[in-house]
């Protein structure tokens, strides 16, 4: 049976555009899967899509509901079941999170195994965008011929931005607080 | 003087196991084809280097990984080396749909092997590149309809068994997942056990029988499918280790092609024709055989008829008739017996041959 869940937090932009789920089971492996949109409470389901075949990509791909905001603080729940068919006994099953069609992140279950099947659970909790992330990605995009210390520096550099602007809203909370 | 003799034959049996262990594990018709079957790795066959060597990386990484350390430091050629894989699969495997997959099997089927030998002082290094592509192969799993459908009914019962659970948990508004609180463990404890109760009696019967399907499906896709393999390999060597004086040493193709008779026989045909350089006066000549074998049985006992004709430049051609089998006489002990006729040349100036030989192998499960 599945081993212990495959958690993932996978980072969205809220004011992008929509999202969509990705199932595929690789090395070409026949199986079924589950997928379930569930609420932040871990128990109420948004949506179920039902059992599914693993075929295509393009047929196993499913279109979460709302926009992407709405969709914040969700997860994404799915049950795998493939069969083990590359002689070396590799399987490989990947959730994949697509926003405007790009890959936003991914859980997965990958390994050997000398059984005939092989099932697991995968799950993607969907969480905003941290600020210093979206910092550092517009400086590395900014500067494409950035090399990896620059990059380091540049994650630095909006991580200590990210914390001042904290650091500067408590106090003006704090100042609001009446005595 | 009789426990004497069982010792002897005793320690014979289990000192053949290493080798006979390792040639069973794939047990199925394609390991009893012979040497003029298209080989599994044409480069090695050519070379003569030990299928021990062969390495079948399932990464880029793991591929280069395996050439570097075969090629020892600063030399160009590796020493006794031997590599396996499929350049489709090791480029796009690891995110390879099945529908992908059946779009172009024969792609993804195809498999490059190289294999490299860097004798003792005085003898000159060698190198051998093979094709090997399955036009047509009823033995992939992953395009055989009866295999195919035994996955869907055991993936299927598995997904519902997960998702019943799931559901249950959701009904009593229950996480799915953890952390869960104290109570909230207790809670789902006990709609996890009712769930199990209620699928054992539910699957009772229909996951067994789907299971068992699935390993026969398989076990008859490996044991006697439909195949039309083609292979073919170059090779060549030079002087030393950091080819100097290269030189091409010649060229094979191999072709079988294999008819499923009934659930228990096939017939094959194979073809191998090799133009290359003979080493005694070191000039360029062609061989080849053609063969052609029937076998019935199982994966316990079969028996098996074959005629071979093998031709090269300059020699009288010989010819071969041959009956035999193997069975299993116990938990792991195989007996191998052959009979036939040899003869170079003329038929009537032939002899009888006959082998027999005790293996050791792994039960067949």
């Amino acid at each position: 049976m599945a081993d212990d869940p495959v958690v993932q937090t996978i980072y969205i932009d809220p004011k992008g555009k929509s999202l969509s789920a990705r199932m595929l089971a690789a090395y070409g492996s026949p199986g079924h899967y589950s997928l379930m949109l569930l609420e932040s409470d871990r128990s109420t389901i948004v949506v179920d899509w039902g059992k599914r075949k693993f075929t295509t990509p393009q047929e196993n791909t499913h279109d979460l509901p709302g926009s992407a905001a709405d969709n914040i603080g969700r997860y994404l729940y799915a049950l795998t079941s493939v069969g083990v068919v590359d002689p070396s006994g590799a399987y490989a099953v990947i959730m994949t999170v697509l926003q405007n069609k790009e890959k936003v992140g991914s859980a997965s279950d990958s390994g050997t195994t000398a059984d005939d099947t092989k099932e697991s659970t995968l799950i993607a909790h969907l969480e905003k965008k941290p600020a210093e992330v979206m910092v550092f990605e517009i400086t590395a995009a900014g500067d494409p011929d950035a090399r990896l210390k620059d990059l380091k520096a540049a994650t630095v550099k909006a991580r200590d931005a990210g914390r001042k602007r904290v650091t500067r809203t408590a106090k003006r909370g704090k100042k609001r607080k009446p005595r | 003087m009789r426990p004497i003799l069982f010792s002897v034959m005793a320690a014979t049996l289990f000192a053949v196991v290493p080798a006979h262990a390792q040639k069973r594990v794939d047990f199925d018709a394609k390991t009893i084809q012979g040497d003029f079957a298209v080989p599994e790795a044409p480069a090695l066959l050519m070379l003569g280097v030990a299928t021990s060597k062969l390495l079948r990386p399932m990464s880029v990484q793991e591929l280069t990984s395996n050439l570097a350390s075969a090629s020892d430091g600063f030399s160009i050629l590796p020493k006794a080396f031997g590599v396996e894989f499929s350049p489709a699969m090791l480029r796009r495997g690891a995110r390879l749909s099945i529908g992908e997959y059946q779009q172009n099997p024969m792609l993804y089927r195809a498999r490059l092997s190289f294999a490299g030998n860097r004798d003792s002082a005085g003898k000159r290094s060698q190198l051998a590149l093979g094709l090997r592509i399955s036009l047509s192969d009823k033995s992939d799993l992953r395009t055989n309809n009866e295999v195919l459908t035994a996955f869907d009914s055991v993936t299927s019962i598995r997904v519902d068994s997960m998702r019943a659970h799931a559901l249950a948990l959701a009904a009593n508004h229950l996480p799915l997942f953890g952390p869960y609180t104290p109570t909230q463990k207790k809670l789902v404890d006990s709609v996890a056990k009712y769930v199990a109760d209620s699928l054992h009696d539910a699957l009772k019967d229909r996951l067994p029988r789907a299971i068992a399907e699935l390993k026969r499906a398989k076990e008859s896709a490996l044991w006697n499918a439909d195949v039309l393999d083609v292979a073919f390999g170059l090779k060549a060597s030079a002087k030393d280790s950091v080819a100097h004086k290269s030189r091409y040493d010649g060229a094979a193709a191999w072709l079988t092609k294999g008819w499923r008779l009934g659930d228990a026989s096939q017939f094959l045909f194979g073809v191998r024709n090799a133009y290359e350089r003979i080493e005694d006066d070191n000039r360029m000549g062609y061989n080849g055989d053609v063969v052609t074998r029937f076998y019935m049985g199982s994966n316990t006992a079969k028996v098996s008829a074959e005629a071979q004709a093998t031709g090269r430049d300059g020699a009288k051609p010989v010819w071969g008739f041959r009956i035999g089998g193997e069975f299993e006489t116990g938990r792991s002990i195989w007996i191998d017996y052959a009979a036939g006729w040899s003869a170079k040349g003329s038929l009537r100036d032939g002899t009888l041959t006959h082998t027999v030989k005790f293996n050791l192998a792994p039960p067949n499960k």
